[in-house]
This record gives C-alpha cells, structure tokens and sequence, in this order.
C-alpha cells in the first residue's frame, strides 16, 4: 500500500488509499432445513487523488491494476472541481468493534446456532426462514499527510420469520458483539406470527404507538436524510436554512459512533477522520448536520464507503433518540400498537407524507395489547407526528443502529 | 480463463459444480445543479463457485481469481455441513450450452473518453436550470463486462454486456420540498445521453406541476393506470408471487393456482429475456440455462411460474432461465426480468370512457406486495383526477392498494399500446438486478386509492 501512496504522490498534490477487507459467512434455512452454507471474501482499494485543487477518484480490486487506476484518477481530478483536504493524523477514540468469539465460529458453530433458532420459532409457530451470519472487516485508510489508520470489527446477525396461518413474525439481532441468546430470537418470531395470526384490518383514529423499529426507518427516509451536510450543500434538505429554530418536540437526537458495539459504531470514519458524538437536534433544536470532507463544513467524520469501488459519502453511525420524560405509551384506555410497517421507500421521502401498510399490529384495550391488525394503512405526515409525540415509553430498545424508545401520538388507520 | 476454469472443476469430486466470474469496468458521474459532484473510474474481478453434493449446497466466493481452487474446495466443505440438515436440493435437467455472447453498443463506453462523456453530462444539466427548479442532480453510470460461466455438465458460455444508466431529478420548493424524477436504463452504451434534453425538460415540468398538485380522494374508485404502473402491477404483485421459490415455500397465494382463473379476459403477463436490449434482458441466466419467454397468466388463467434449475424440478417443470444472482459473490435465487402486461385492442379514449369520478394514476415512486396473501401497496408519482371521463387536476402521494385475486379481475380494459422500458433495480434477499417493466394503460373498475390530507378531498 505504502508503494502505490508512493507512486501516487510523485504526480499530485495529496493523495488516499482505502482498502477494505472483508469476509463474510451465512448459513440459511427455509422451512427448517438448510438452503445453503456460504463464505465469500473480497479485498479492494479506493483511491482519491487531489491535483491542482481538484479531487479524482479510482479503484481496482487487483494490485497489479494500481498504476493504471492512479493514471485515472490523475484524469478525473482535472474534471472535478471539490477540491478535499485530506486529514493530518489525529487520535482516536478507543470503541468497541470487535468480538474474538464472532471470529472463532466455525459453520458447525453456525449450523448448531440456526438449529436453535428454529427450535425457538417452532416452540409458537412454522419457522419460515432463518439465518446466521458473520463478518470480519479490516480497513487501512493511508494518506500523504502522514495519517496511517487501522480498524477491525466483527458483525454478528440472527434472523427468523415464523409463520402461522398467513401472519408472520420477524426478529432479529444484528451487533458487533456475539449473541449466544439466538433462541430469543427464533421464540420472538414466532410468538408474534402466532399473536399475529387472524390479523384484521380496521379503521381508527386515535392513540397510536410506533415501536422504535418502526420509528428508526422513519428516521432514515426522513430526518436523517435532512441532517445530511451533502443535501444541505446541494439545497435538497428540508431543513436548509433551519440551524436554531425548532423542528420536533422536545427530544434529543445525535449520532454517536461509541456505543458499545453498536452496528454503526466506530473510532474513524472511511476518510480517516475521528469520528464525535454528534447533536442533531437538542430539545428540539436543529443544532448541527453530519458531514464529511467533501462538505462546506468541517468533517463531523461521517464519511463512509459502502464499498472500496463507492466514492465516501455521509452516513449515520448510531443514532440515538431521548426523551425529556417516559411513561409507559401503552397505557390507554384504546389505541394501536404498530410493530411492522411495510413499503418505506413508497413514502415521500421530501414531504414526509406516507400511507404505509401495517405487516404486524395490535388493538391495544385498557393498556393491553389485544387483538392482531393487519392489512390496513397507517397514514399521516412523518414531520407533524414529531411534532405531536404525546409520550415516549419508559424502556429503549436497541437492535441495530438506532437506540431509542417507541412513542405515542394521534394518528390516523385507513382499512380497506 | 474458460480453461483454467474447467482444469479446475475437472478435479472435484462433487455431483455438480459450477463457477460464475466477471470482471467489469464501471464509470460514473454525478453533477448537482450543473456542476461536477463526483467522477469516479474502476475495475474489478469476483467469482463464485457453488456446489452441489448429496443434495446439499455450498457456497464460497472471492475477488482473487488465484482463489478459485481453494473456493472449489471450501465449497465443497460447506456442501457436507449443509448436508446435516439439507432441503434435499435437486437441479431439473438443462441442455448443454455453449456459446459466446455480445453485446455491441452504438457507442461503446470504453470509445469514448470520460472527459467528452460529462461535457455531454454537463450541457444536459445546464439545460435543466430553469425557473422554479431549485435544485437538480444528473447521475450517468455505464459499465462493461466480462462474464464467463462454466458447469461440471459441460456448459461454456461468455458474455460481454454493455450497460448504461442515466438518471435525472429535479427540485422544486413549496412548503416543502419535491422532487421528480426520469430515468432510462438498458443494454446499451454512451448512446443512452442522446436525446436526452426533452427527459430533462419533463422532468422539470413534472417537478412544477407538483406544486400546484394536491392530495387525491381516498376511497374505492375507477382508475386508469398508465404503462409505468402497470409494469408495477405485473412485476410487484404478480411477477414476485409467481416466482418459484415462493410458491414451493407456501409464500405465495398463487400456489396450486396454475389454470385458475385469476383474473378478466384482459390480463395477459409475460416475462421475458429475450427482448433486445432491454435493462431486464439477459442471454443465460447464472445457471447457464438460456433466457425464454414465460407466459404468467394468460386471458386471466394462471400458466406458468418463473424457475431455477432446483425449483423446476420441485414442480418437475422446466426451467425457465429465471436463476440469477446480483453478480457472482451471490446465490443465484428465483428473479424476474422484463415482466409486462400484454397489449389490449382499446383506444386510450375508450380506457376513460363513462368514468364519472375516477383518479388516471402516472408513474410510480415505488411498490411493495406481499405474494404471502396478495396484498399489494404502491405510490405513484402524480395522478390526475378523472371527471366525466375527462383528466382534470393534477394530484400528488397517489397511492393504491389492493390484492390481486380481486384487483386482476376486476380488470375492465388494456389499452393498444404497450410501453416497455421503465428501468429499475429490483431486490430480494439481500441481492439487487437490472429489470423492467411495463404494458399498455389499463382501466381497473374499483380500487382502493389512498389520500392522505384527510377532510381535503377534492372531489
């Protein structure tokens, strides 16, 4: 690597070598038996060279391509016109990526595990579909700045889908720490395909809680789309010229890459910047965006590669929603429970209205969940229901890369 | 390669292998508002080997063709732990093919230098800065391959495809912010930028119409669908309930359907490859197994389902060449291609004739079904209401929601021309390809359409 940095140097004015590492295992069921077992690895470079206050980008998946990918890049940096100033070294926060015993599975580790999952679904329900996977990552970020960083994380994923009559339950797992608790998640897939079975639609206007799956994938169509420095340059956020006014109730929301192995969590981010805690919106408040070199601000150290042959752009490490006060949100006389929206990527995105379908929810009478709903539409605007949050539940629950809890507001169900 | 490849196999012991390489070449712009965002230039290598033992499968991938031995090997492996529990796979009887496929482009990428590509790139998006439009994003990618794939049977087939995507979209500002956007897609090269001003300018007016669009009624209603969705239609809620890995895992409610009536004599569906050029089409599928086409449903009757080599022989039916895997890191799975609804014999005047109050729904934004049960939801770019068989004001977040045992037959029109060619990625299980979609208009009697500014229905 410190070769091709070489080469690249001689005939620009800075430039980065990323190689990404990868390697990933899966075993997968369908209906209780064993569709495939499968290992893939695969190495790559990105390169970004910067000559004459312009930025080109390359990459190649073979070494012996380097030369000619630095002769491209050197070509594409005299159209671009972002010129990014790569960073000197800087310390970084120690975060915990990494799990020895996600390493040390082996497939009759993995074989032994999908067995306890189905077990778990089967105890409720069919067990439709079932995996295990994990990963191993290793990223070298280099520059001509002097910056040599280093990182290594582990992932680990447990999913189900039970099945009982046509209603089906999903769980999952997904951290980058181990989780010998996989039967949870196999019982929990089937618990709520079989809570779920008999599901009816119906028409409603009231007390409605979104669990906080449901909210993080409203989160990502929406507001952390709006927080992204790239859209902000561009003009394509809602939230533009917004840096101190109120944009929600009064929670707080920030990215923060340290969670303890959080499946967005991280010491640097793809362009060898430390990564920070960083506030969105404070009681409130619009207080920052999340941005990357390439930004007309400086680098909050989102910048991420989804792949050594992607170009950085800004993401999200964790995100994680808190509320000025808790109580228990299912404690109404009458209201619904949405545990499962289905269609995200029909939602309007800019204007935040949607009319979603409803996989998986229930009636909820006198702060009890009571009979399942599906097959109707919930519907409504993403950005009034943060402004109209009635309460936030008393627990959070962390799957993935969003920490918070489900909330309640006054909604609208559409039935068929 | 196809040498080193077949030295490889020959040494396995294993019931079946076969490997899927490629390497590709890929370019990229993107320009916001007119001016260069990003270029970026690159080639890789990956491959796949997969195995078949005992009725058992194993899977091992890398992006080091040095690897290919030791991936046949791991491969292998991973077959035997599959074994302990196995779905008892079975691959359904497949001709021997062998053959070289090509491509060729009007303007193949790699003749024309990247610098005249986004000057090209660079005048199309200048033309977009128009009044009213705040803000708009050009994105053109092309690429260009090398696949070769070869079986332990004796199949040897390469490919080198050409491919092109353009896509533009466009900002305007009301209380909120809206977007519209155009794309094409194809087997094609630098030739996809040809032309391409008047997609820009409609975009832009598709853009501002959206500001003076409002919400539609919600209700059950008439509506007229036009080709784009109707292409949703065929291929979200009917191509994925008729793909084969779902209907032999009892995820389909069109199983044990075949020669059911399941729709009006208007519905025809077909599925197909073969079509030249097309964003969908493909001359072998990741098994080898050559690309046909396969009628769906037929004047209403469900006919055929789409299938891999292991679903074909589940059903004991043929394969259909629908075994494809995003690129050879993945697991070939059951997929769609081109999926179209047939041409009808009725003009456009007759498709909106006598609809007193109906919504004429444009475009789409995107869909998703459920095959489990048949529901299906999608939304569409705009809509227009019908009055008294007349379009009249524009809408927007048109959405519509059904379930295709009921919405097929209530199928009252097709119109005479079909539109193919609305381009897009499709995903399942983690894995992406190119298809299309498409068909004429069609009138469908009664659907539910969802609004969503409730008590501002403007009927």
């Amino acid at each position: 690597m410190e070769k091709i940095l070489c080469k690249a140097e001689k005939k620009a004015e800075s430039a980065e070598i990323y190689r990404l590492n990868e390697q990933n295992s899966l075993i997968r069921t369908s209906q209780g038996k064993i569709e495939t077992s499968k290992t893939g690895k695969s190495k790559g470079y990105g390169l970004r060279i910067t000559r004459n206050s312009s930025t080109g980008y390359s990459y190649f998946s073979e070494k012996k391509h380097a030369d000619k990918a630095i002769k491209t890049a050197l070509k594409l940096a005299k159209m671009n016109k972002n010129p990014v100033e790569l960073p000197l070294t800087k310390k970084t926060r120690k975060t915990k990526t990494f799990d020895k015993k996600i390493q040390e599975l082996d497939f009759d580790d993995l074989a032994r595990l999908i067995r306890r999952i189905n077990k778990g679904t089967n105890r409720h329900a069919e067990t439709l579909k079932s995996q295990i996977s994990t990963y191993i990552v290793k990223v070298r970020v280099i520059n001509s700045r002097g910056t040599d960083l280093q990182k290594k994380s582990t992932s680990f994923l447990a999913y189900a889908v039970g099945k009982k009559k046509k209603a089906t339950g999903i769980d999952y797992y997904f951290k980058k720490k181990f989780s010998p608790k996989v039967t949870e998640v196999g019982e929990k897939a089937g618990k709520i395909a079989k809570k779920s079975a008999g599901g009816k639609p119906l028409s409603f206007t009231g007390d409605i809680v979104i669990d906080p799956e449901v909210l993080s994938s409203f989160l990502e169509k929406t507001v952390l789309r709006d927080v992204n420095g790239k859209k902000i340059d561009k003009g394509q956020s809602n939230w533009n010229e917004k840096i101190g006014e109120k944009v929600s109730d009064e929670f707080n929301l920030t990215d923060d890459p340290f969670l303890d192995y959080g499946a967005g969590t991280t010491s640097f981010d793809d362009e060898a910047v430390p990564t920070s805690k960083t506030t969105l919106i404070k009681k409130g408040v619009l207080k920052n965006f999340l941005d990357n070199l390439e930004t007309s601000r400086e680098s909050t150290g989102n910048g991420f590669r989804s792949n050594y042959s992607s170009t950085p752009s800004i993401d999200t490490t964790n995100i994680v929603l808190e509320p000025p006060e808790r109580e228990n949100v299912f404690d109404v006389k009458k209201g619904v429970f949405v545990k499962n929206l289905s269609g995200f990527h029909n939602m309007n995105a800019s204007t935040g209205d949607f009319a979603l379908n409803i996989g998986t929810g229930f009636r909820i009478k006198n702060g009890k969940k009571t009979k399942p709903v599906r097959g109707c539409m919930l519907t409504g605007n993403f950005y009034n229901m943060i402004n109209k949050i009635k309460g936030f539940h008393e627990e959070d629950e962390q799957k993935t890369w969003f920490k918070g809890p489900a909330i309640r507001y006054k909604g609208k169900i559409v039935g068929s | 390669m196809m040498d080193k490849i077949r030295k490889t196999l020959d040494k396995t012991s294993a019931d079946f292998a076969e490997v899927n390489m490629e390497k590709n070449w890929n370019n990229k712009i993107v320009l916001n508002n007119a001016e260069v965002d990003k270029v970026r230039s690159g080639n890789r290598t990956l491959f796949g080997v997969r195995v078949l033992n005992n009725n058992s499968w194993g899977f091992a991938s890398s992006n080091d063709p040095d690897d290919l031995e030791e991936c046949v090997k791991k491969a292998k492996k991973l077959a035997k732990v599959s074994s302990k529990n196995s779905i008892n796979a079975r691959l359904a009887e497949s001709p021997i093919n062998k053959g070289k496929y090509k491509i060729k482009p009007e303007k193949h990428p790699n003749d024309i230098g990247i610098d005249e590509k986004l000057e090209r790139c660079l005048e199309l998006s200048k033309n977009g800065q128009e009044k009213n439009i705040k803000s708009t994003t050009l994105q053109y990618l092309d690429s260009h391959a090398k696949k070769v794939y070869v079986n332990t049977e004796g199949t040897e087939l390469t490919y080198k495809p050409v491919r092109s995507f353009f896509v533009y979209k466009a900002f305007t500002q009301g209380n909120k912010l809206l977007q519209a956007s155009k794309r094409d897609a194809g087997l094609k090269g630098v030739e996809i930028l040809d032309g391409k001003e008047k997609m820009v300018k409609e975009t832009n007016k598709k853009a501002r119409l959206l500001l003076k669009s409002r919400s539609p009624p919600s209700g059950k209603m008439t509506v007229v669908i036009n080709p784009k969705m109707a292409g949703t239609l065929a291929h979200e809620a009917i191509g994925h309930a008729c793909e084969g890995d779902s209907v032999i895992n009892g995820k389909s409610i069109l199983q044990g359907k075949k020669e059911e009536k399941i729709g009006s004599e208007k519905v025809t569906i077909k599925d197909d490859p073969t079509l030249e050029n097309f964003f969908g089409s493909y001359p072998f599928d990741s098994e080898g197994v050559e690309g046909q086409e396969t009628t769906l449903i037929k004047e209403g009757r469900l006919k055929n389902f789409m299938h891999s080599r292991e679903t074909a022989e589940k059903e004991e039916v043929k394969p259909t060449g629908n075994g494809r895997a995003q690129n050879p890191s993945h697991f070939p799975l059951v997929r769609m291609s081109n999926t179209f609804f047939c041409e009808g014999d009725q003009t456009e005047e007759e498709l909106f004739e006598g609809i007193e109050k109906g919504v004429y729904v444009h475009g789409m934004k995107g869909g998703v079904s459920n095959t489990n049960s048949g529901y299906f939801q999608f939304a569409a770019e705009y809509g227009q209401l019908i009055e008294n068989g007349e379009k009249t004001k524009p809408l927007r977040d048109v959405t519509l929601v059904g379930n295709i045992m009921k919405t097929l037959k209530k199928v009252s029109g097709a119109g005479k021309e079909k539109m193919l060619g609305d381009p897009g990625i499709c995903g399942k299980a983690g894995q992406s390809v190119p298809v299309t979609d498409g068909g004429p208009s069609i009138r469908i009697e009664s659907i539910l359409v969802g609004g969503n500014k409730n008590g501002k229905n403007p009927l």
